[in-house]
Order: structure tokens, then C-alpha cells, then sequence
């Protein structure tokens, strides 16, 4: 699943950047600022040191459908690249009505293939970590996450679109930790509403 | 300003390297969720045991029997705080609590028979029927409670089976009992220490029991053979995996013997540890038997007639039966 994802993303990244001209809306020094909500869906559990329990997805993650929202700002830092960050907080419970949190907190590099004067069509990959509890644990994991933004700007500077990707936290142990056959990565499928200011 | 993104990028992958760390996960976080289970109306407290080849379990909502209605039943003004069954005869000891927070202990020569009030005012029963209040351990018979060790004071107990470890204050001092359910003290008082201990098991009846400890400054679960000159301070082996519950005392473990080799088996988080007695060695187990059994919440595991058998009851309102000759688990309820 994973790897459909990334396929599909390159794919869309390079048909876009071949079949559409290559104008460019952004300068650098340009920023834009955006705001998203929406659900996530559990995609996989992976236990990376257990090949007994190998990768769980889906419902037998024990995971139940949960909630996302982010706030980002970015800069330009060419015409088809913008860094900045992005601050987010996902919600799920589990099976056993327990709440499961991760806040990531992530730098966030976003190429705009397509940019124009009324869609833009953005691709970012985040890199960071999470802040993730559950059932009274805490962890600090790495995080990184991939999406695809299609965005249509309604006026010069507001825009509204979806997006969609992948999450993905990992928890990791040590040989020498009791907890090394719980090592686990963890997937989330975000689908977002997002609303975009730029100038 | 492309050097200065390379920069920032790379420092946020080192931070992402440097400050990713467990602070207080007991078990894997993802682990929890993925094993976590579907909330029961009814939860198992303790599984009682078997008489007349039916079980009997004690639930948050009383005492009940395997396809049938409430044996004994909680009441606004009276509630079943633990139970004791004798398998052989029927017996049982309740222990209840009224709404005035004073408890009863009574005495039935069966369930539905007329109770009869236990002779003292007690602070706990066990499962396996010893009592104790502020002052003394007792074994019941009837409703007349004989004391067997006095002028000792509780501070915690552990109990497997037949035997029931206690952590006493006597003379200003800690000192450790094991007793059996007949009233037989097997470790009589040794020294103890303020070291909380989690898990209790007996090899057998041979005089010697293993008990588990947290170390926190490892953040391991280490194991220790308990015999009548007291606890030795040898490790006996370290558990694999973190314990069933890290901080409350547990009855989930089992003995058994198999091809000449003695095995002691304790539930941990997602699995259970398998310790090889003879050969000193131990290992993780999730599969056969543990298949089903590694995610649930055991409250306790009782031997059968059948030394191979054994029967587990668990939080989310199951039993099922280990058969560790076919290496399996059924649900029986």
C-alpha cells in the first residue's frame, strides 16, 4: 500500500510537471499559510522486530476512524519550492474507547508542480517528530508525512482544496529493550479540507 | 537560500534523532492499540474454579455459573468483593461489602444455600480461601477462622493456585509467609524488604516458588526463587517481555512439567514467558496456546485435575481452557 502510494504521488508529480506549462505563479519570498481539518483513517500497523504479528491494516488495527487538523507556513524558496512548518494534532480511539494523540510537529517542504493564478497542485513531504500518547505512555517518535494538495484560490490571495497522503509514526526500541518486539510504525491515511492564504 | 533549506532540513531530521524516546510507555504504544479489545458490560474479577465439572467465576456483577444465571448476585446495599470456591466439596467463602463500607465474610456449604456469617471481621479473602485481617492470616473452616500467623501485619499478598505469598510488618520488621490453603506455612517468616513483588508462582509443591519484581532502574521485570531460607538475590532470569500489568499484582501464570522439563509460564503484555526450569532458559511465546490468549487481560489462571490442563479467566468476560499437551486455547465461555 505504501508503495502504490509513492508510486502514485512521483506519477502524479511528474505527468503534472510534463503536461502542464511550466509558468510560474510564485516568486521567492512568497508565503502562504494554511489551515486543515478532517478525518484520518488508520491505515497499517507495522511491527517491524515481530514477524509474528507482522503488519496488521485497516480495522485490525483495532483502531477506529479518527479526526486531523494542522496549521503550516511556508516560504518560498524558489518558484516551485516552499519550506516551513507545520504543527498538527490527530486523534483516534481504539477498540477499547481508549485515546490515542499524536501532534506532530514537522518541517515541510512542498513542490507546486502546477501553480496558477487559480489552482495550484502541491506535493510536500514532513519530516519531524510526534508526540504520541496513549492509555497513560507517552513517546516522542520520528514522524514523516507525504500528501498531495489540489487547491483552487477563489480570490487572489484565499484558496480552498483537499488533501490526502500518508502519516506515518514509528516507534522504535533497542535490542536490549524489553519493548523491542513492540517496535511498530504506524500509518494513517489523512483526508482533509484545507483553506490556503498567500502572498 | 537552497544551503539555508538543506540546513534546516538536516536539522530537523538530527532532532528527530536525537529527541525520539520512550518517556513512559509500559508496554509499545502501537502494541496497546493493536491488541487493545472491545469493552465487556461484564468483566471477569476472578475465575473461582470448577465443581461438578462446571465453572464458576466471580464478575463485577456477582458470582455466576457457566450457562446459567447469577449464583449470587450483587445488591444496591451488598457487593462481592472476592470469592472462594472449594472444588471438591462446593464450599464457597464470600466476601461483601455493605454500604457502610464494613465487609462480611460468609460461608456457604453451597451456592444458593443459606450463608452463615464467618466468626471475626476480616480485610480480604483470597481466592484460594486464606483471610486476613490487621492483625493475623487465617484458614476458615466452616465459619470458625483459625489464625496462622499472628500479630502480623498485611502490607500486601500474592496468590497462585494453592499458595499465597504474604508480605507481613511483624515485630517492626518485614518478614515473608508463604502459606498454603490448608494452613501449612511453607516459608515461615523469612527477612523480607520494602521490594514490591507483582507475581507469584509455585514449582510445584517442592518448597520453592519464583516471585517477579520490577526493576526500575533497568526497566526489566526480573524473576527471583523464593525457598524456605528466603528470597535469593541471584536473578533467576529476566523477563522478555514487560509484565501482564506493570504495577498491580497478578495471578496469571502457570507450572507444568513436559518431556522431563519444568516450565513456569507468565503472562506478559503480548505474550507470555515461557522460563525452562531445567535448562535455564527462557523465551517469548505467541503462538499454539497463546495465539488467542497473548492480547487478552488474564485475571487469573487456575490448575485442573489435569496437570497439562488449565483454566484462564479474563477481564473482557471469557474463560478458556490451556491445553498445553495439544498446545492450545478454548474458549469455554
Amino acid at each position: 500500500m505504501r508503495k502504490a502510494f509513492m508510486a502514485m504521488l512521483v506519477l502524479a508529480v511528474l505527468v503534472s510537471g510534463s503536461v502542464f506549462a511550466r509558468s510560474t505563479y510564485y516568486a521567492t519570498g512568497d508565503q502562504v499559510f494554511s489551515f486543515r481539518g478532517g478525518v484520518d483513517f488508520p491505515a497499517f500497523i507495522s511491527f517491524v522486530n515481530d514477524s509474528d504479528r507482522g503488519t496488521v491494516t485497516f480495522a485490525d488495527t483495532h483502531m477506529k476512524l479518527g479526526g486531523y487538523a494542522s496549521i503550516s507556513y511556508q516560504g518560498y524558496i524558489s518558484e516551485y519550492f516552499a519550506l516551513g512548518g507545520e504543527l498538527g494534532y490527530a486523534f483516534n480511539y481504539s477498540q477499547s474507547s481508549l485515546l490515542l494523540t499524536t501532534v506532530p510537529i514537522t518541517a515541510k517542504l512542498t513542490y507546486y508542480p502546477i501553480q496558477k493564478r487559480k489552482f495550484d497542485l502541491a506535493a510536500s513531504l514532513n519530516l519531524g517528530v510526534s508526540f504520541v500518547r496513549y492509555n497513560g505512555g507517552k513517546y516522542i517518535t520520528p514522524y514523516a508525512q507525504a500528501t498531495i494538495q489540489p487547491t483552487f484560490f477563489f480570490t487572489e490571495s484565499w484558496g480552498i482544496g483537499i488533501e490526502s497522503g500518508l502519516m506515518a509514526s514509528a516507534e522504535l526500541y533497542g535490542k536490549n529493550n524489553n519493548k523491542y518486539k513492540s517496535s511498530a510504525i504506524c500509518g494513517l491515511l489523512p483526508v482533509a479540507l484545507t483553506v490556503a492564504y498567500r502572498h | 537560500m537552497r544551503r539555508t533549506a538543506i540546513t534546516i532540513l538536516l536539522a530537523a531530521l538530527c532532532l528527530c534523532a536525537f529527541i525520539s524516546c520512550n518517556i513512559d510507555a509500559t508496554e509499545g504504544i502501537y502494541s496497546e492499540v493493536a491488541s487493545s479489545t472491545v469493552n465487556t458490560d461484564v468483566n471477569i474479577k476472578s475465575y473461582l474454579g470448577c465443581y461438578n465439572d462446571e465453572h464458576y467465576y466471580l464478575s463485577d456483577e456477582g458470582i455466576f455459573k457457566i450457562g446459567s444465571g447469577a449464583r449470587l448476585e450483587n445488591s444496591g446495599s451488598s457487593i462481592i468483593r472476592s470469592a472462594s470456591l472449594n472444588g471438591a466439596t462446593g464450599e464457597a467463602l464470600v466476601m461483601t461489602q455493605k454500604s457502610d463500607l464494613s465487609t462480611v465474610l460468609e460461608y456457604y456449604t453451597a451456592f444458593g444455600a443459606t450463608p452463615a456469617q464467618v466468626t471475626g471481621t476480616f480485610k480480604a479473602l483470597l481466592r484460594n480461601g486464606l483471610v486476613y485481617d490487621n492483625s493475623a492470616i487465617y484458614t476458615v473452616s466452616g465459619t470458625t477462622a483459625t489464625p496462622v500467623i499472628s500479630d502480623a501485619k498485611v502490607l500486601y499478598a500474592l496468590e497462585t493456585g494453592d499458595y499465597a505469598f504474604f508480605s507481613v510488618v511483624k515485630s517492626d520488621a518485614i518478614k515473608y509467609y508463604v502459606i498454603k490453603n490448608d494452613g501449612t506455612v511453607v516459608v515461615d517468616g523469612v527477612d523480607g524488604s520494602s521490594k514490591t513483588y507483582i507475581a507469584f508462582q509455585p514449582i510445584a509443591d517442592s518448597g520453592e516458588f519464583v516471585i517477579v519484581s520490577y526493576n526500575s532502574s533497568k526497566a526489566t521485570f526480573e524473576a527471583f526463587k523464593l525457598t524456605s531460607t528466603g528470597v535469593e538475590s541471584t536473578v533467576l532470569f529476566t523477563m522478555k517481555s514487560s509484565l501482564q500489568y506493570a504495577y498491580s499484582t497478578q495471578a496469571a501464570s502457570f507450572y507444568y512439567t513436559n518431556d522431563g522439563k519444568e516450565y513456569i509460564v507468565i503472562k506478559a503484555s503480548n505474550y507470555f514467558d515461557r522460563y525452562n526450569i531445567t535448562d535455564k532458559t527462557i523465551e517469548s511465546i505467541s503462538t499454539g496456546f497463546a495465539t488467542t490468549l497473548r492480547t487478552a487481560g488474564i485475571v487469573n489462571i487456575e490448575a485442573t485435575a489435569d496437570p497439562m490442563v488449565f483454566v484462564a479467566g479474563t477481564y473482557e468476560s471469557m474463560l478458556y481452557e490451556i491445553d498445553m499437551t495439544n498446545n492450545k486455547s478454548t474458549q469455554i465461555k
